[in-house]
C-alpha cells in the first residue's frame, strides 16, 4: 500500500477520530495534518508496522495528548471562541442531552477522553486501547471508569440536589 | 437510555461537524514538502559543519572575530590579516524575509538599519516601516516592500538609503524567518519584552485552562511582558500583525517587537564564544545572504553585538520628525535625537 492509497482510504476516518478527541473541527484538522505529515515522511516505517492503522492512531493520539502542552508558559488563551457556532437550540430533549454530553466530554482530562473515544467511538478492545495510550489495561479501565462516573454524576443529578452547572467549551478561556 | 448509548449517539451526531478530508490533503502534502526541504537544509548544514570541523576550517572562518578569546587554527594555518574596520559611522541594513505559503519568492518582512556611530562605542537599530512610500513619478505606489519584490536587497538598500539620506550600506544582511528560527534555537531561547498582547493568527490552543481545567478551543497569543521565546514562537510572534489593543499602531508595535528581539539576539550572540559563533554562522548560512561579501558578515554582527548598549528607534511617521532623524543620521548624532524624541 502506498502512502497516497492509505491517505485516500483513511484520512476521513482519522479526521472523525480526531474530532471526537479534540471536540473542535479546526484543531482536529491541525492534529491530523501534523500527524499525517510525519506519517508521509516515515511511510516506510509505518507501512512495515504490524497494523499501520493502529500505528497511525497511536501517533495521532500522542499528538493530541501532547498538543501545546509545553506552551502554556509562553502562550496564553486570549479568548475562548469556538470556531463554529454551536448548533441552534434543539427542542428535542434527546438532542439537548447529546449537547450536554458533548460539552461534558470537553471537561474530561485528555487521557480519560481518549479512552472513552477509543472504546465508544472506535470500538476498540481494552488491550488495543492500552496499546494506543501506551499504558496498562488496568489503567485504561480506570480511565474509562472515572470518565463514566463523572459523566453519570453530572448527567443524572441527585434528586434533592440542585442541577450542577455544565461548563461549556466557550466558557473556559482566559482573557 | 444508558450513558454508553448516549455517548455513541453523541459521537454519531458529531460526525456531521467533521472537516472534509479533501481540504486537508493538500495542506499535508505542502507541510511534508516544507519539512523535507527544511530537513535537507539542516542535513546539509550539519554536513558542512562536520566538514569544516574536520579540516580545521572553523577557526579560519572566524579569524576576524574581534574578541580576545579568538580561536586559533587547529590545523596550524597562519592567521590572515583582520578586516580593516572603516573609520567613522557604519551603516548596515538588516532585512528579514518571509516566504508565505504559496509564494514563490521571499517577501520583505522587516527592514532595520543598524547605525554604528563613529568611535564604534554603541549601536542604534532604526526600524523602517516596510510600507513606507518611496514613490517616484514612474511608480507612485512604490513602497520599500515593493522595491524589495522588484529588485531584491540591492534595490531595497538603495531606496532605504535614499529615504534616510544615507550614502549607502556597508553591508546588506538578509535573513529568512527560517534562519531566525534556526539562529534562536541554536543559541537557546531569546528573552525580550513585548509592550502589547499579540494574537496569533496561526495557532490555536486546546490546553485545559489551568484554573478550571476546561479545554477551550480559542485564540492563542503572546501576552504583553517579558518572556523567553524559542525559535518557532519568535517567528510566529514577529510575523504577527494582530493585537488586542486596537488603539495602538500595529505596524509600529510589530516593528518594535522585531527591534527588541534583534537587540536581545545580538546580546545572545555576544555571549557565544568564537567557535560557537562559527558553527552558528554555518548552520544559518543557507538562510543568510550578505552583500557584497559573505564571510565578513559575522565580523559586523560581532561589532554591533560588542558595541556597548544598543538602542532602538522607529523611523517616524511624522514628516518633521523624519527630517530630524535624517539630520541626526547625517551628523551622526542619534544619541541626541533619541534624547529629544523619547519613546
Amino acid at each position: 500500500v502506498s502512502y497516497e492509497e492509505y491517505a485516500a482510504a483513511r484520512l476521513a476516518g482519522l479526521l472523525r477520530y480526531a474530532h471526537m478527541l479534540t471536540g473542535d473541527p479546526h484543531l482536529a484538522g491541525d492534529i491530523v495534518q501534523e500527524t499525517m505529515i510525519q506519517v508521509q515522511l516515515k511511510w516506510r516505517l509505518v507501512n512495515r508496522a504490524e497494523s499501520p492503522d493502529q500505528y497511525v492512531r497511536r501517533m495521532l493520539t500522542r499528538a493530541y495528548l501532547n498538543w501545546r502542552r509545553t506552551s502554556w508558559l509562553r502562550r496564553t488563551v486570549l479568548s475562548a471562541e469556538p470556531v463554529e457556532p454551536p448548533p441552534a437550540p434543539d427542542h428535542v430533549e434527546a438532542s439537548a442531552e447529546r449537547d450536554r454530553m458533548w460539552a461534558l466530554l470537553g471537561t474530561l482530562p485528555r487521557r480519560q477522553r481518549a479512552a472513552v473515544v477509543l472504546r465508544y467511538y472506535e470500538d476498540l478492545r481494552d488491550e488495543e486501547i492500552a496499546e494506543v495510550l501506551g499504558c496498562a489495561v488496568g489503567t485504561v479501565r480506570a480511565h474509562i471508569s472515572r470518565a463514566m462516573a463523572t459523566l453519570r454524576a453530572t448527567l443524572t443529578p441527585a434528586p434533592a440536589a440542585p442541577s450542577p452547572t455544565v461548563p461549556t467549551h466557550a466558557g473556559g478561556g482566559r482573557e | 437510555v444508558s450513558i454508553e448509548e448516549q455517548l455513541r449517539a453523541t459521537f454519531r451526531e458529531q460526525e456531521q461537524h467533521v472537516p472534509r478530508p479533501e481540504l486537508l490533503a493538500p495542506r499535508i502534502d505542502r507541510g511534508a514538502r516544507r519539512l523535507r526541504r527544511r530537513r535537507t537544509r539542516q542535513r546539509m548544514a550539519l554536513a558542512a559543519v562536520a566538514l569544516l570541523a574536520l579540516v580545521g576550517a572553523v577557526p579560519e572562518v572566524l579569524h576576524h572575530w574581534p574578541r580576545s578569546e579568538r580561536s586559533t587554527s587547529a590545523a596550524g594555518l597562519p592567521e590572515p590579516a583582520p578586516v580593516a574596520v572603516p573609520a567613522g559611522a557604519i551603516d548596515l541594513l538588516l532585512v528579514i524575509t518571509d516566504t508565505p505559503d504559496g509564494a514563490t519568492r521571499p517577501e520583505l518582512a522587516t527592514a532595520t538599519v543598524i547605525r554604528i556611530p563613529a568611535g564604534h562605542s554603541g549601536a542604534f537599530l532604526v526600524s523602517v516601516d516596510r510600507d513606507q512610500s518611496v514613490a517616484t513619478a514612474d511608480d507612485p505606489g512604490a513602497t520599500l516592500a515593493s522595491a524589495y519584490q522588484s529588485g531584491g536587497g540591492e534595490q531595497l538598500g538603495a531606496e532605504t538609503a535614499g529615504l534616510l539620506g544615507l550614502r549607502g550600506f556597508t553591508l546588506t544582511i538578509s535573513l529568512s524567518y527560517t534562519g531566525v528560527q534556526l539562529l534562536v534555537d541554536a543559541v537557546g531561547d531569546v528573552r525580550f519584552c513585548i509592550d502589547h498582547t499579540m494574537v496569533s493568527s496561526r495557532l490555536t490552543s486546546m490546553d485545559p485552562d489551568p484554573v478550571t481545567g476546561v479545554v477551550s478551543p480559542g485564540k492563542v497569543g503572546y501576552a504583553a511582558g517579558c518572556n523567553s521565546y524559542p525559535g518557532a514562537d519568535v517567528v510566529d510572534l514577529l510575523r504577527e500583525r494582530v493585537q488586542i489593543d486596537k488603539a495602538v499602531d500595529v505596524k509600529a508595535a510589530a516593528d518594535k517587537n522585531t527591534r527588541d528581539f534583534l537587540i536581545a539576539l545580538l546580546g545572545r550572540l555576544n555571549q557565544q564564544n568564537s567557535k560557537q559563533l562559527g558553527l552558528l554562522g554555518t548552520v544559518v548560512a543557507p538562510e543568510l545572504t550578505v552583500q557584497p561579501k559573505p564571510l565578513a558578515a559575522w565580523d559586523w554582527w560581532g561589532l554591533a553585538a560588542l558595541a556597548g548598549g544598543i538602542q532602538g528607534l522607529q523611523y517616524p511617521a511624522r514628516a518633521a520628525d523624519a527630517d530630524a532623524l535624517r539630520s541626526a543620521l547625517a551628523t551622526d548624532t542619534l544619541a541626541q535625537y533619541l534624547a529629544a524624541h523619547p519613546g
